[in-house]
């Protein structure tokens, strides 16, 4: 369950399963008269193995919560806890430690190194990492076991955008975390990828982020947080998830 | 092998022409270094190896006539590890097929032939047979230039007498390396010669039997060369004794180090400046091109790859790209600096090559091009690195247009595009003075090496030009009244003559000594005239002389001081002379003074050495038929046939040099501008795509990249002119600098001609032409969705 939490509490309370707990957390770019808020305390519990949905517009500090979730970004105040660990008071080597252990990344322009083929984009991670699947099979867990040897130039967006699963998957880590992975995609490849990510989640039981601005995305999800001006302004929970294939936009 | 190393394989792989291009600029930068110094090594080696192997003399003490008993005496000097005498003299020489009459310079050999100083290389045929009194052998160079054979006859008039002399070998001596006739700096092999013969003919001929009129010496190890030298002096004086002087003032030897120094001083200077601006250059290139992967070390820093991982991997790219330019540097750089090398040695004549690099020059050759690029490569990893890996990732800040400068490319910009060129300047300062400076330092060392001949060029003009503008110096053999004016006068096509009196001396001023020659010009004078660097006529004083920069410094005087000549001919006087004026002279050290003054001086009436004479073309076969036979002249030197000479020699060797080093240069001005453009296009690929999504022609997009290229060389060329200039003057600046006091023969002026500059424009241009049209390939085949569909 992922839910708004009380603006008490701390990591001793996280058992049961949460992986990720924020107590007001925000993130100011810039100062003065020209400072941006872009998270303006953000509250929230994550449950292990759920699919959750950042839901909001662009600009409402969806991806600065994504950003430093993954410990891409720092915080500028408040608490990020992964399981019993402040991400808010880490310094760069443990962020890369931990982003090397837990966290996988999908991002809206696939970001594959364009001199590598889809297996070598995958090997890329598999090979730092500690459990690693085989890159053929992470291929093969979203649809690509036939476009192994593919350099990105040869691969559609849709399948670009899966072998970016692919890769974030590999190395088995806790969370998924996807930003806008559908964003650059039509709709009929916007379901693959979001099956294969679907997939992933049930198989793997990998706890995932997806960032979107589309609603319909929020029904594959079983906890939905809406953003808003850089807060979570409400929160839905799904009675059932929807199958990828199902939704239509 | 690990992902990453595949990754870097294929990034080489994609960034191929650009290594190439980086490639040409390390070879150039290294080879560079490693040939000039092998070169300059190599000949240092061979000239040390060539003296000791064939005994050059340290000392050398000519005198009038002494008996050859007194060269036990000679021998017991402490000191003295080697003593020879022999018998020289000047004679003028009728070759067959040369019609100027050529002087010559005579040294006897010893009865068993090969000498025991000075000892000779023979280069075809052999010595000659001591009891054949016509056999002679020539050095080669004279041989080869006047086309004589062994077995040719040459007629000699030595001594007032007419003799049949038979070649019967060419030889090379360590006396000779550099062949020059009495009183002149520059060689003339046609018309200047040495031969050596049997002791006794030579003897017979000059009334010298059992007497001999030069001895040479080597020292022991551990001599004192000044004592030697003082104890010779005392021994030899009453035989007439010219004053005895080490090797570092024979004339052969001076030039050998005058041109090794003068090569080193290009060679310490140029290649070191080449292999930063080299380095530089790489630096600044292997910087922009790991900012084009900033994305990708954001993505390898989200996905958990420590810094240090990511450094390695692109510090092995910049190791990976310089690879090729470090060895093709080093191949090349041995290659052309053994060439080179060769090409000195057949310059010199010396019968060997002993060809040194040294491992110093390699391991600091490769360990500046390695740090420069490491540096520069890690200096953009670091940049890159350093940000959050979701700041890496997104594209960078939109740099802010607002301000004065962008509202003055407003007005300025006739239309958008050029709006884009000019923002896209002014938007990374620093990136564009990098560029700029780069394209700059390119030009200015192109201008610099081409310049080199220039400055010879100027020299020539001032000594030939405007200071020597007779046709031929005729040098008696004993100084001689005026009345000999008259005889030089009457001869066949003599159109002007103007006397001059010369007389060898030993200067002194304290403890400081010099042996350098008193010379006249007279005031009014027409064919001979003291030009000044700056080529300002200078008239001599009516009392005291004028001395040059070079030699006020050697002899520690100013204006004003006096310096003590101790002549070496007549009666040999003892003078002092006030230094009236310190003039800047473009031949090295020299006295001066109006010819009366020296007559008055030496009390005599009007007595010369010899006259300069300006003569009729059409009429110059039976004038130099005449002076073939006229007794009493000791050498001919003829202007014309020396600067055809200088000439010739300046296109075989400096030009050469200076083609080297303009080539370099050249290939660095193309490593630089083509990598600039390239950059530019990577960075700018999407920017360019998205214009042409939006309508424009591929043209119109092909002109904001090469505008961009247009203007950045454009605010090179006035730069890298200046940049030029100023580090050919400090070339000139260094020569005068470096010349060690007793080789500074002359002194090159600093000089530009306006069409190096010109030739060094042209070449950017046509560097960045070429470019253009590379680029203009790429601009067309954009692939527009891509471009758009991927994050900058």
């Amino acid at each position: 369950m992922a839910t708004i939490a009380e603006p008490d509490g701390g990591p001793a309370t996280t058992g049961g399963g949460s992986v990720y707990r924020t107590r007001g957390l925000t993130k100011v770019y810039g100062s003065g008269a020209g400072a941006v808020h872009a998270l303006r305390g953000v509250d929230l519990d994550a449950r292990e193995g759920e699919m959750i949905v950042l839901l909001g517009p662009s600009g409402s500090g969806k991806s600065t919560l994504l950003n430093i979730l993954g410990g891409l970004d720092r915080a500028s105040g408040g608490h990020a806890w992964f399981h019993d660990r402040d991400l808010v008071g880490c310094d760069d080597d443990a962020l890369t430690e931990y982003r090397r252990r837990s966290v996988g990344f999908v991002f809206q322009f696939y970001n594959l190194i364009a001199s590598l083929t889809a297996r070598e984009n995958v090997s890329l991670i598999t090979e730092i990492a500690e459990k690693p699947l085989d890159p053929a099979e992470a291929l093969a867990l979203v649809g690509l076991e036939k476009r192994l040897d593919h350099f990105p130039s040869q691969l559609s967006g849709g399948e670009q955008q899966r072998v970016a699963i692919a890769r974030a998957i590999a190395k088995q880590p806790a969370v998924l975390l996807c930003d806008e992975p559908t964003g650059a995609l039509d709709s009929q490849t916007g379901r693959m990828v979001l099956a294969a990510i679907d997939e992933v989640n049930r198989r793997l039981g990998t706890t995932t982020f997806v960032i979107t601005h589309n609603a319909v995305i929020a029904d594959m999800a079983d906890e939905v947080l809406l953003f808003g001006d850089g807060q979570i302004v409400g929160t839905r929970r799904n009675a059932v998830r929807k199958a990828p294939a199902e939704l239509s936009w | 092998m690990t992902i990453l190393r595949v990754k870097l394989l294929r990034d080489l792989w994609r960034l191929r022409a650009q290594a190439l291009a980086i490639a040409l600029v390390i070879a150039a930068g290294v080879g560079m270094v490693v040939m000039s110094f092998g070169m300059i090594r190599s000949l240092e080696a061979t000239r040390e190896a060539y003296y000791d192997l064939y005994r050059f003399a340290d000392v050398f003490a000519p005198l009038r006539r002494a008996p050859e008993p007194l060269m036990a005496s000679v021998r017991m000097l402490p000191g003295v590890a080697m003593a020879e005498s022999r018998i020289s003299t000047g004679a003028i020489l009728d070759v067959p097929g040369v019609m100027e009459p050529v002087s010559a310079r005579i040294h006897s050999l010893p009865p068993d032939g090969q000498p025991a100083l000075n000892r000779l290389v023979v280069r075809s045929g052999r010595l000659p047979d001591p009891r054949r009194s016509q056999e002679v052998v020539a050095n080669e160079a004279f041989a080869n230039a006047a086309r004589l054979r062994v077995g040719d006859r040459i007629a000699a008039t030595l001594y007032g007498n007419r003799v049949e002399l038979r070649l019967v070998g060419t030889v090379l001596s360590p006396e000779y390396v550099y062949t020059v006739a009495p009183g002149q700096i520059f060689p003339d092999n046609r018309r200047f010669g040495t031969l050596w013969m049997g002791r006794e003919p030579l003897a017979a001929a000059l009334d010298l039997t059992d007497s001999f009129n030069e001895v040479t010496l080597r020292l022991a190890p551990d001599a004192d060369q000044g004592e030697v030298i003082r104890r010779l002096d005392l021994l030899l004086a009453p035989y007439g004794g010219n004053g005895s002087f080490p090797r570092d003032q024979q004339i052969s030897d001076r030039f050998v180090t005058n041109e090794i120094s003068q090569l080193r001083v290009t060679i310490e200077l140029l290649p070191p400046i080449f292999l930063a601006v080299a380095a530089f250059l790489l630096n600044i290139v292997l910087a922009r091109l790991v900012d084009t992967e900033r994305e990708v070390i954001g993505l390898l820093k989200a996905f958990g790859y420590r810094g240090r991982t990511i450094m390695q991997h692109y510090a092995e790219l910049a190791l990976l790209l310089s690879v090729g330019g470090l060895v093709l540097g080093v191949a090349v750089g041995t290659w052309l600096g053994r060439a080179l090398a060769r090409l000195y040695q057949a310059y010199f004549v010396f019968p060997f090559l002993e060809f040194r690099a040294g491992a110093d020059v390699y391991l600091i050759a490769i360990a500046v091009t390695l740090a420069a690029v490491i540096a520069g490569a890690f200096a953009a990893v670091r940049r890159a690195a350093g940000l959050n890996p979701a700041e890496a990732m997104r594209p960078q800040v939109p740099p802010d247009f607002s301000g004065r400068l962008a509202n003055l490319v407003t007005s300025l910009g006739p239309d958008e595009p050029t709006r884009m060129i000019l923002r896209g300047l002014i938007r990374r300062p620093l990136r564009t003075s990098l560029a700029v400076t780069g394209i700059a330092a390119a030009l200015g060392l192109y201008i610099a090496s081409a310049s080199a001949t220039d400055n010879v060029e100027r020299m020539i003009d001032l000594v030939f030009g405007q200071g020597q503008r007779g046709d031929l110096i005729v040098a008696f053999s004993e100084p001689r009244d005026a009345r000999a004016l008259h005889e030089l006068q009457r001869l066949p096509g003599v159109l002007r003559v103007e006397p001059f009196r010369a007389a060898g001396a030993r200067l002194r001023a304290g403890p400081r000594v010099e042996r350098e020659g008193l010379s006249s010009v007279d005031s009014g004078a027409d064919l001979r005239r003291l030009i000044d660097l700056e080529g300002r006529l200078v008239d001599p004083p009516p009392a005291g002389a004028i001395v040059s920069t070079s030699l006020a410094s050697q002899l520690g005087v100013a204006t004003g001081d006096r310096i003590t000549a101790e002549i070496t001919e007549g009666d040999r006087p003892t003078l002092s002379i006030p230094v009236a004026r310190i003039v800047d002279t473009p031949i090295g050290a020299s006295v001066t003074m109006d010819r009366r003054a020296i007559n008055r001086l030496l009390r005599e009436g009007e007595t010369i050495s010899g006259a300069y004479l300006s003569v009729d073309d059409a009429r110059l076969p039976r004038l130099y038929a005449e002076l073939k036979v006229t007794p009493g002249i000791a050498n001919v030197t003829i202007f014309s046939a020396m600067l055809q000479s200088l000439r010739q020699t300046i296109g075989e060797n400096m030009g050469i040099v200076t083609m080297f080093n303009t080539g370099f240069a050249a290939l660095i001005v193309l490593g630089v501008v083509y990598n600039s453009a390239r950059i530019s296009l990577s960075e700018r690929a999407r920017d360019l795509a998205s214009l042409r999504v939006l309508g424009f022609r591929r043209g119109e997009v092909g002109f904001v990249l090469l505008g961009e290229l247009a203007l950045l060389v454009l605010l090179a060329i006035p730069i890298g002119a200046l940049l030029g200039i100023g580090l050919s003057w400090l070339l000139t600046e260094a020569y005068s600098a470096s010349a060690d006091s007793h080789a500074s023969l002359y002194t090159i002026p600093f000089a530009i001609n306006p069409a190096t500059v010109a030739e060094g424009v042209l070449v950017v241009s046509g560097a960045a032409a070429v470019t253009a049209l590379l680029i203009r390939d790429r601009t067309d085949r954009l692939d527009l969705i891509r471009a758009l569909k991927t994050r900058e």
